[in-house]
């Protein structure tokens, strides 16, 4: 075969090119150091350069991934107006339906749901006169897609403001969210800038009376209830058992004693324990979970499960829906000392308005700050918000109106603080506090900033991999196929001489070529991608082993050079196209239905087959050609 | 250098050996499997948490148990001490396996580590990133998900690769290469279980990718048995069959090799986090060419003396 081989330069020559172009800006940023890529990022160069690079998958730059899901049920729920018991119960039916078998279709279990209970749809959504409940069914699916839509965006803004470099945000189905932030290490922070539902609201505290006459009637619930009265009564004989506690005497006001109530017995019990009070447990039990702060009342950090249990039951919650009052708590537990110097960790609890008076959507500006002097939060960080003009003057109104009264406000449900409204507030500025740190009051700003989330969404999946886990994986991945490259570079020196050679050669293309094709497709390299070289290697060798082999075969029959590179060559290509495309069809299987690093390692694999059958077919061969061409072998290396 | 010289082994009259050893290692996989009440699934399928910590010293396993026996969260105390806990890779790295619970308490597994960092305070890096290697976390609903996604690849998978070679080949090749394929993934689940090893989604990757090299494998030796009995009419059917396998030995033999070799320096040093997906790699590497011709072959050999 004495065909004119230029037009296989030109090709061999085009690919070789291409690649060592895609290829350098990788070893550029490799070789820079963070110095020049702070300066770099400065001058804005940099993200162009990251733009060019193979993209390093979180299990090997560290990160999280996280897969968030907007809880239908809540949505649904939220959307409806004149909600009542019956309506709740179906969706908490949905709810527990969804949760026993998780592969259901929500709007299936909802519309069944609703057809059982007798649920008449039109009484719960504002449309249209005579709107059938398909109709509304179908509306409501169209928000939910609506919604997610808007969830994606609003966090897509909330991440864009919290600098991370190269964040992925993606949707996935209809209803799921992946967010990937690489380099993060703080999962706490990501969490909540991404769960939180940036619901702010401000709902007036109940007065001391309200509250009293509720926690007496809890009370009596949890005294008629033996469930209930097990319950508290084994978390009193925990803390029987521990003596540092119990030894104490008891010096906390408790709860029945700030409002009036039983002063006596609590007076007579106060040498048996702290926390719960013996005897005022009998009388009531609830409250005696329960501490007096000042004018608030707060729950030992120790007591928080099992009074939030008491606060959950059904029975509970229906007398809170008839004083149309909920009980929310602070973010986080305080330290207090007693009096004889035992700290004892408490969290605030509200008993407030149900309804807002006031919610985050007036919200126009949110910075977080210092609390500077004169103010109740001298350095302290602090959220300073701005009101558009409609809520300046909702909020102007209900300050004026309730002066005195306790005001909470409320961000994801969680009590940030309750001042007392002191004067008529006019221009809508507000200051938020209660901030466990700098960071957080930023991240709080952030979330108020690009708006709440129609609904609340769920963390389904989470992974996150620590820097260091990550730096190993690639230190040791790289390691691994280096070393393994070396020793079948060996091998095939030694095995086919100078024809391992020419293998050797295209193999290191090879891997060259599908390092190019991943920075050309912006394609993410993962620790499964690292082994799927490494197979790419033994795959691409197979192929020139399948060659030589025969070469030598047809060298037996003592066929000359040439004819038997020839043959070889050509019997060889089948065999080769047969095998390898049934692992391409195994890899775009795995692509199709994986995620992340199995995508990561389908993608490798794919290119990887492809590129070998050029590298190790196509190159080898004109290597060989041009060999025998220029100098007319007649014994071949092999 | 050759490591094979022309040889001219008789492996089709030694399918009963091949049939006794699959036959073995398939029926002590099984009794595994159902000892075990099925293959142990990691959280990928099954929904719960793992994550795993450094520490800067070695730390006793049961000291460690006995320090997640009472874990305080939200004031609810939780026994985490049955939990699954083992080495990660090194004495001073332990991961834990938590499976799911009904009611989580929310972002219960950085509360647990928060515990942890308490209980052996001498013992832990004052940064959490140095402490913290990685937290998973997969809910329920997605790891059901995730497993009925798995079995659709791998039955897609095969179905593709039955029909590729139906049509390239005959039927009864693409029976025999499947039947092999079969073996390889049985094998593989088996020995899995005998070590107590869990299929994670990477190992399901390693499955499919055990099925492409090993298909390779056998579509090596039916393209020389295709070729073989065009050109040796002279020869009987096996001693075509036992031909192809002599003249394709060599290849065989060398390809197998190197593979094995960078699987096995993945499964030396690539590390933790691929350790088992090169395990699996490496068992399939052995069983793919071992099935090729001990099972396929003589499968289609049996499969064409029914036909005739």
């Amino acid at each position: 075969m004495s065909k004119n081989l230029t037009p296989r330069y030109i090709i061999i020559a085009l690919v070789l090119a291409w690649a060592l172009l895609t290829l350098w800006p990788s070893v550029k940023y490799q070789m820079l150091s963070p110095d020049d890529k702070e300066e770099m990022r400065e001058l804005g160069t940099l993200e162009s350069l990251e733009n060019d690079i193979i993209k390093q998958g979180l299990d090997l730059k560290g990160g999280i991934y996280i897969v968030l899901e907007v809880d239908l049920p809540t949505l649904i729920s939220t959307l409806a107006i004149n909600k009542d018991t019956k309506f709740e119960r179906t969706i908490s039916e949905v709810r527990n339906s969804l949760k026993e078998n998780t592969q259901q279709n929500f709007f299936t279990v909802f519309a069944n749901s609703v057809s059982d209970n007798g649920l008449r749809l039109p009484r719960y959504y504002d449309v249209d006169y005579g709107a059938k409940p398909d109709d509304i069914l179908a509306s409501l699916k169209e928000q939910a897609d609506d919604a997610i839509n808007r969830v994606l965006e609003i966090l897509q803004n909330r991440v864009d403001q919290f600098g991370v470099s190269e964040p992925t945000i993606q949707k996935q189905g209809n209803r799921r969210i992946i967010v990937e932030l690489a380099g993060i290490q703080d999962s706490d922070r990501a969490r909540a800038l991404l769960q939180s539902t940036a619901q702010l609201e401000f709902c007036l505290v109940k007065s001391p009376e309200v509250t009293n006459d509720i926690l007496s009637q809890i009370d009596n619930l949890v005294k008629g209830d033996e469930q209930l009265e097990s319950l508290v009564s084994s978390i009193n004989e925990d803390y029987e058992d521990d003596n540092e506690l119990s030894v104490s005497e008891d010096k906390t006001v408790s709860i029945s004693e700030l409002f009036g109530e039983d002063a006596e017995t609590s007076k007579d019990s106060s040498d048996t324990s702290v926390v719960v009070d013996q005897n005022i447990f009998q009388e009531r039990p609830f409250s005696s979970l329960l501490r007096a702060l000042g004018n608030n009342i707060a729950v030992p950090e120790k007591n928080l499960y099992i009074v939030k249990k008491i606060i959950n039951k059904q029975e509970v919650q229906d007398k809170l829906g008839l004083g149309n009052g909920q009980f929310l708590f602070a973010p986080d537990a305080e330290n207090f000392s007693t009096n004889d110097g035992i700290d004892e960790k408490l969290v605030y609890m509200y008993y407030l308005e149900k309804d807002a008076d006031l919610t985050g959507g007036v919200i126009e500006e949110a910075n977080a700050t210092i609390g500077g002097q004169g103010t109740s939060a001298v350095g302290q960080p602090i959220v300073l918000l701005d009101m558009n003009s409609e809520g300046a003057r909702t909020w102007s109104r209900i300050t004026g109106a309730n002066i005195g009264r306790q005001i909470a406000i409320v961000l994801d449900k969680k009590v940030h603080m309750a001042p007392s409204i002191r004067t008529k507030i006019s221009d809508g500025g507000t200051m938020i506090e209660g901030f466990a740190g700098m960071d957080e009051a930023m991240d709080i700003a952030i979330v108020l900033r690009a708006g709440a989330l129609p609904a609340p969404v769920n963390i389904i999946e989470e992974r996150i991999v620590g820097p260091s886990l990550g730096a190993d994986s690639v230190k040791r991945g790289t390691n691994s196929v280096l070393f393994g490259l070396g020793l079948i570079i060996v091998f095939m020196f030694v095995y086919y001489k100078l024809s391992g050679s020419i293998a050797n050669f295209a193999l290191i293309w090879n891997i060259l070529l599908v390092l190019a094709v991943l920075a050309s497709l912006g394609a993410t390299l993962t620790l499964p991608g690292i082994a799927a070289l490494i197979l790419t290697v033994g795959m691409s060798i197979d192929a020139n082993v399948i060659i030589f082999e025969r070469i030598r075969e047809e060298l037996r029959k003592g066929k000359s050079v040439r004819a038997a590179i020839d043959g070889g060559y050509n019997r060889a290509l089948t065999t080769i196209i047969d095998a390898n495309v049934t692992t391409l069809i195994a890899a775009l299987v795995l692509y199709q239905f994986g995620t992340g690093p199995i995508r990561g390692f389908a993608t490798v694999l794919f290119w990887g087959i492809v590129i070998s059958m050029f590298t190790a077919i196509f190159v080898t061969r004109t290597i060989f050609n041009s060999f025998i061409d220029r100098k007319g072998l007649k014994r071949l290396s092999i | 250098m050759r490591i094979i010289k022309d040889t001219n082994i008789q492996f089709m009259s030694q399918y009963k050996m091949g049939a006794f050893l699959s036959g073995t290692v398939i029926i002590l996989g099984i009794i595994s499997l159902i000892l075990a009440g099925g293959p142990l699934l990691s959280i990928d399928f099954k929904g719960g948490t793992l994550f795993a910590v450094h520490f800067e010293e070695p730390v006793d396993i049961n000291e460690f148990r006995s320090a997640l026996s009472n874990v305080n969260i939200e004031g609810e105390s939780f026994d985490f001490s049955t939990a699954e806990i083992k080495l990660f890779g090194s004495p001073k790295d332990i991961s834990v396996r938590i499976p799911y619970m009904d009611q989580e308490p929310d972002n219960f597994a950085k509360k647990i580590i928060s515990h942890l960092r308490n209980s052996f305070s001498g013992k832990v890096s004052e940064s959490d990133s140095d402490f913290i290697l990685s937290i998973e976390k997969v809910g329920p609903k997605i790891g059901a998900e995730l497993s009925n996604k798995a079995v659709l690849a791998i039955v897609s998978a095969l179905a593709l690769i039955l029909f590729y070679i139906s049509i390239r080949f005959e039927f009864n090749f693409a029976l025999g290469a499947i039947a092999a394929l079969a073996h390889d993934v049985f094998v593989t689940l088996g020995i899995f279980s005998i070590m107590g090893y869990e299929i994670s989604l990477p190992i399901i990757a390693a499955f499919l990718t055990i099925v492409g090299y090993s298909l390779n494998d056998t579509i090596v030796i039916f393209d020389r048995i295709r070729e073989n009995i065009k050109s040796m009419k002279r020869l009987t059917y096996p001693e075509v069959i036992d031909k192809s396998i002599n003249d394709s030995l060599s290849r065989t033999i060398v390809t197998s090799i190197t593979t094995f070799i960078v699987v096995l320096i993945l499964w030396l040093f690539g590390g933790e986090v691929i350790n088992l997906f090169a395990f699996a790699m490496m068992v399939g590497v052995i069983v793919g060419t071992y099935s090729s011709i001990f099972i396929a072959c003589p499968l289609v050999l049996r499969m064409h003396s029914k036909s005739q």
